[in-house]
Formats: structure tokens, C-alpha cells, sequence
């Protein structure tokens, strides 16, 4: 029933939902796991290592269970799973800026960059991903603004005066870098659902799409399918 | 424990608390409301006051006034779906129901806009209701709060969007009736008809923010 079209992901995808929709929990298991490293690696090529990765992955998960019965096998899985996707990464950037602690504030440049990757939990496979990450291709004054309120989660008051703007002006463009994150993230997951790959898409953002896994030996045995999508990755991925 | 320890365990949960559940249908969902919606309204209307006479004949007499009335049945049935949809992830994808339930409505209001220089039938005041205003912002009011409950029983992710969806199609069906309920004018339907639509949608939006942040997945 399912528009799977020739994507082996996509078949595998809408034939283990359609079984968890009956209530097949290994169906369901397998599909969660898949999704979760699939969401994961989406994230950071998109985001870069930031430390919220796995908060968006855990909340992508719950939403894709709570929301389960809304798919239906005639439409392409792949379009509604990123678009829960996409919608729970912009909630967590919007809600990061209230919710960081002042203890917890990290700053974004070593987040973004090298630094001890391994203490953020960044996974070592995802290295070379950030360089084209969604934050970087932000101009400059709005990057500054996201990684100021959102990332070390200061006021707009706070970040204001170390800019050098009003408040207001933060809130602006902070409003506007969120919504041009939004539609990019928009645009790489409609490149996906067409099934385009990396190049021929506007900006090369679609290769996260393709699926596949980072975590080898961290979430179980891979499915041949995701096996074939890691290797298309492996060739895709942008160098350094 | 590390965050991937935590991922794992969310999903040994989800997988162990697993049941076979109803699947949402946008299409029928929305359908279902249209109809019955339009059908309350209609018999509250009548209720309150018969629709102007003559008023359905006019479909056929005045071919600018079916036009203009298949375009707003047009936009109410694609907002209506749309809302519906909202609380389906991605359900925009493939066919964009609400880029068409608003280009639909945009031509309706459009032609409305027309009709002001070009009037579809001859201008007279018959039918005239005592508050057709008041009347549309009341029905819209159960349309809205059945919208919402039914985008309640999927999953919507943009809240706000949702809300206004639903408040847009609740305020519509209720508008468009009144096009053949009340006197039959331009600026009077723009007025008295269209306008309410507007706050309709603003407040819907706002409820539907709160109302939905909750959500219930249907198990069998």
C-alpha cells in the first residue's frame, strides 16, 4: 500500500510501523532503534555536536510513539517521521534559552568545534559532520545571537548588551534565525522525501536523509538496508 | 547514566508499553466534520430565523453568485481538511492543503472584494437578519471546540497552526451559510459575514496553543 517508490529505508521503515501499528513489538524495537541513530545523525550534521543532540533524538522518539497512529501506510513514512523530526529540533532550540541553567551553560565555539568531544558525548563516527552544519551557514549576527540565547541560554537583555542592540532587537533576531533554521531543515527534509541525495539538492543538506548508522556496536546489529545506507554516507560524507 | 543509555531505555519502554491502536484518518475525520457541522449550524439558523427566501434559486439565476458561492464551499471543505490534517505529521507533504485552502479562500475573498464594484445579484435587503454577526461568532463557537478535539485525537506539532486551521474552518462554515441565511450584499457579507471569521481565528489559535499540547494516541 505504502508510495515507497525504490527506497529500500523507506520500505523497511513503513513495513515496521505498519506491524507496531498492529502491535508487533519487535517490528517496533527494530524501528525505534533505526530512527533513533538515524534521527541522531541527522541532527548533527545539521546542528553540529552540540550537547542537546540526544535530548531532541529521546524527544523525536517519544513523539514518533505518541503519534504513531496518525501515520498511515498510503503516505511516505520518511515525510512524516522527519517532519516530527524537524519540528522537535526548532521546540528544543526555542525552549533552550529558559531552560538552561547557569551552570550548565556551554559555550557554542566548543561545542561547534574540536574541544573534548568525548566528554560531550559527541560520537567520534559523526567527526567532519559540523563543517556544514545549519548554525554556520547563518549570518554572522544571527549565529551570534542564537549561540548567546540559546546555547549559553542568556537573556536577550544580557546578550543585548555584550551586541551591542536593544533587547527587542535580540528577540528579532533570534525569531528570524529560528525560522530560517526552520526552513532549511524544511527544505533538507522535502529533498529527502523526493529522494534526492547530496548535490543534487540546493546545498548538499539531504545526505542525513539517505538514513544509515553511526553507532555500529552501540545500538545492535545493523539491518542490511542501513548497512547500504552507512556505505552511501561513507562516500558522501564532505571532507575536512 | 549517559544519554545513549537513556535513549536505549526509552525505547525498552515504548516498545514494552506497545499496543495496537486506531489509525487517524484526516480525510474522513474532516469530512465528518464538515457535514455535521454544517448541518448543526444550518438547523441553528433556521431556528433562529429562515434563510432568505428564494436565496438557493439564486445559485442558478445569478451565475456570479454561484461562482462566488462554490469558491467559499471550495474554501471551507480545503480548510477543513487542512485542520484536520495539521495534526498529522507531514501531512502537508505531498498535497498542501493548507497553501489551498488559502488560495481558495484568498479567491473567495477576492471575488467578495469584486462583487462590491460588480454586484453577483441585484442589491436588496431581503433576508436581513437582526444579528448575523453574533450568530456567526456563536455557531463557530461548538464548530471550534469540536475542530479542536478532533485535532486532539492526532498528533499536531504546530499547536498554534492547528488552532488557527480549526478556527479558520469553524468560522467559515458558519460565514458561508450566512451568505444564503442573510441579505444578500458585498460589503454587508464582508462585514458582518467574513469579518467575524477573523476573530474567530485569533481566538482559536490561542485555545488551540493550550488544548492541544496534550494529546491521546487511539489504542484499540
Amino acid at each position: 500500500l505504502s508510495d515507497t517508490g525504490d527506497d529500500p529505508d523507506e520500505r523497511r521503515w513503513a513495513g515496521w510501523m505498519e506491524a507496531a501499528q498492529a502491535g508487533d513489538r519487535a517490528a517496533y524495537e527494530a524501528l525505534l532503534g533505526e530512527l533513533a541513530s538515524v534521527a541522531r545523525r541527522f541532527l548533527l550534521r545539521r546542528l553540529g555536536a552540540v550537547d542537546f543532540v540526544e535530548d531532541v533524538v529521546q524527544e523525536v522518539l517519544l513523539s514518533v510513539h505518541r503519534g504513531r497512529h496518525t501515520w498511515d501506510p498510503r503516505r511516505p513514512f520518511r515525510a512524516w517521521f522527519f517532519a516530527i523530526v524537524r519540528h522537535r529540533c526548532i521546540d528544543q532550540l526555542r525552549r533552550r534559552r529558559a531552560a538552561t541553567p547557569e551552570g550548565e551553560r556551554v559555550p557554542v565555539e566548543t561545542l561547534a568545534q574540536d574541544g573534548d568531544a568525548d566528554a560531550m558525548g559527541r560520537d567520534p563516527l559523526a567527526d567532519g559532520v559540523d563543517a556544514a552544519n545549519l548554525l554556520a551557514r547563518l549570518a554572522a549576527p544571527q549565529r551570534r545571537v542564537l549561540e548567546l540565547t540559546v546555547f549559553q541560554g542568556l537573556p536577550a537583555a544580557e546578550a543585548g548588551r555584550r551586541l551591542g542592540l536593544s533587547a527587542v532587537a535580540v528577540r528579532v533576531r533570534r525569531h528570524r534565525a529560528l525560522a530560517r533554521l526552520r526552513g532549511w531543515l524544511e527544505a533538507d527534509v522535502r529533498a529527502g522525501v523526493r529522494g534526492d541525495r547530496p548535490g543534487d539538492g540546493a546545498d548538499g543538506h539531504g545526505a542525513a536523509l539517505a538514513g544509515g548508522e553511526l553507532d555500529a556496536g552501540d545500538d545492535g546489529p545493523r539491518t542490511g538496508g542501513s548497512r547500504a545506507a552507512a556505505r552511501e554516507d561513507e562516500r558522501e560524507e564532505p571532507g575536512p | 547514566m549517559s544519554d545513549r543509555e537513556t535513549t536505549r531505555r526509552q525505547i525498552a519502554a515504548a516498545v514494552a508499553s506497545l499496543a495496537p491502536v486506531r489509525r487517524f484518518r484526516p480525510g474522513r475525520l474532516a469530512l465528518g466534520w464538515l457535514v455535521l457541522g454544517a448541518g448543526a449550524a444550518t438547523i441553528g439558523m433556521v431556528l433562529v430565523q429562515s434563510f432568505r427566501p428564494g436565496a438557493f434559486a439564486e445559485l442558478l439565476r445569478h451565475p456570479g453568485f454561484g461562482a462566488e458561492s462554490l469558491l467559499g464551499l471550495a474554501a471551507v471543505l480545503l480548510a477543513g481538511r487542512a485542520a484536520i490534517g495539521a495534526a498529522v505529521p507531514g501531512d502537508d507533504g505531498r498535497i498542501p492543503w493548507t497553501l489551498l485552502a488559502v488560495g481558495a479562500l484568498a479567491l473567495w475573498l477576492a471575488f467578495l472584494v469584486g462583487t462590491l464594484f460588480l454586484p453577483s445579484t441585484p442589491p436588496s435587503m431581503a433576508g436581513k437578519r437582526a444579528a448575523c454577526f453574533v450568530e456567526v461568532l456563536a455557531w463557530s463557537v461548538p464548530l471550534t471546540a469540536a475542530g479542536l478535539l478532533l485535532q486532539r485525537r492526532g498528533f499536531p506539532l504546530a499547536r498554534r497552526r492547528a488552532g488557527m486551521l480549526a478556527g479558520l474552518t469553524a468560522g467559515l462554515i458558519p460565514a458561508w451559510l450566512m451568505q444564503f441565511a442573510c441579505m444578500h450584499d458585498a460589503e454587508h457579507g464582508l462585514t458582518h459575514h467574513v469579518a467575524p471569521v477573523a476573530a474567530v481565528v485569533l481566538v482559536a489559535a490561542l485555545v488551540g496553543v493550550g488544548l492541544l499540547r496534550s494529546t491521546r494516541t487511539r489504542e484499540r
